[in-house]
């Protein structure tokens, strides 16, 4: 994958007000400690599978609701926010796959 | 605006509920209370999960009710509802003992808020035992406080 294109990120939650913003502050830090140019946008349910993203971050619930028609190649799904350990070698594994 | 600030004093403690939609009701209405949501707020906090399913709770134990800003929020503000013997969403982090309700009147009020939340629930596991066993408004209030000052300052697990 050319490292020179920022890979795009969608951190979506139902609303995207809350939750997608909060995952969004989150993977802006881990991917910018890993040197991985990235934009990182949030969106509603509704919005996030329509987008033409590498990666949607997002829970289980809306994980699975995604996994069926989202355009994004990756779906990482965090089902504890407050871990960023998790989310962050979920976030790398997946930026890892998209390069692969 | 900090944590507290925000909180104003709206905690609810509850033993239990019948119904992960009554816990998130009680949020609600403690900001509709204060005249910082709409009623309309407070009903599609609800209906929200309703249609998309228990994504609010997102540590364990730990949910954040809240609807859109066009939904009827008036001003920022936060509520804790603790209920103390949990209750369930149908969620991998059931069950659910703190419900931290937020209305934001537009996108970017409540960003302070989602930082101090990062904070706290990385450590969600001291943050609801903490919480869950305070009989009190003001002991909650004063636990929450003692949590944010440590998180604050980087020594949370000592």
């Amino acid at each position: 994958m050319d490292r020179k294109q920022p890979i795009r990120v969608v951190a979506a939650c139902g609303l995207g007000t809350g939750t997608a913003l909060y995952l969004k502050m989150t993977v802006e830090e881990i991917l910018k400690k890993a040197g991985i140019p990235a934009v990182v946008e949030t969106a509603d349910a509704t919005l996030a599978p329509t987008m033409n993203a590498d990666i949607i971050v997002t829970g289980p619930d809306l994980a699975e609701m995604f996994s069926r028609r989202a355009k994004a190649r990756e779906i990482v799904s965090i089902s504890n926010y407050g871990n960023k350990a998790e989310i962050q070698e979920k976030l790398l594994a997946a930026v890892q796959r998209l390069g692969g | 605006m900090s944590f507290l600030e925000a909180l104003n004093g709206r905690i609810r403690i509850l033993k239990r509920t019948s119904s992960w939609q009554e816990a998130v009701q009680i949020s609600g209405e403690l900001l509709a209370a204060d005249g910082l949501v709409a009623p309309s707020y407070v009903e599609r906090m609800i209906r929200t999960c309703e249609e998309l399913g228990p994504y609010i709770a997102i540590a364990p134990g730990v949910a954040i009710p809240h609807a859109r800003p066009e939904d009827g929020a008036h001003a920022f503000g936060l509520s804790l509802v603790i209920v103390q013997e949990g209750v369930r969403f149908g969620s991998h982090n059931d069950p659910v003992y703190l419900l931290i309700a937020f209305a934001t009147p537009d996108r970017s009020a409540h960003i302070d808020f989602l930082r101090q939340l990062a904070e706290l629930l990385a450590h969600a596991d001291e943050l609801v035992q903490a919480l869950r066993r305070c009989e009190s408004a003001d002991q909650a209030h004063g636990h929450l406080k003692t949590l944010l000052e440590r998180t604050a300052a980087g020594r949370f697990s000592e």
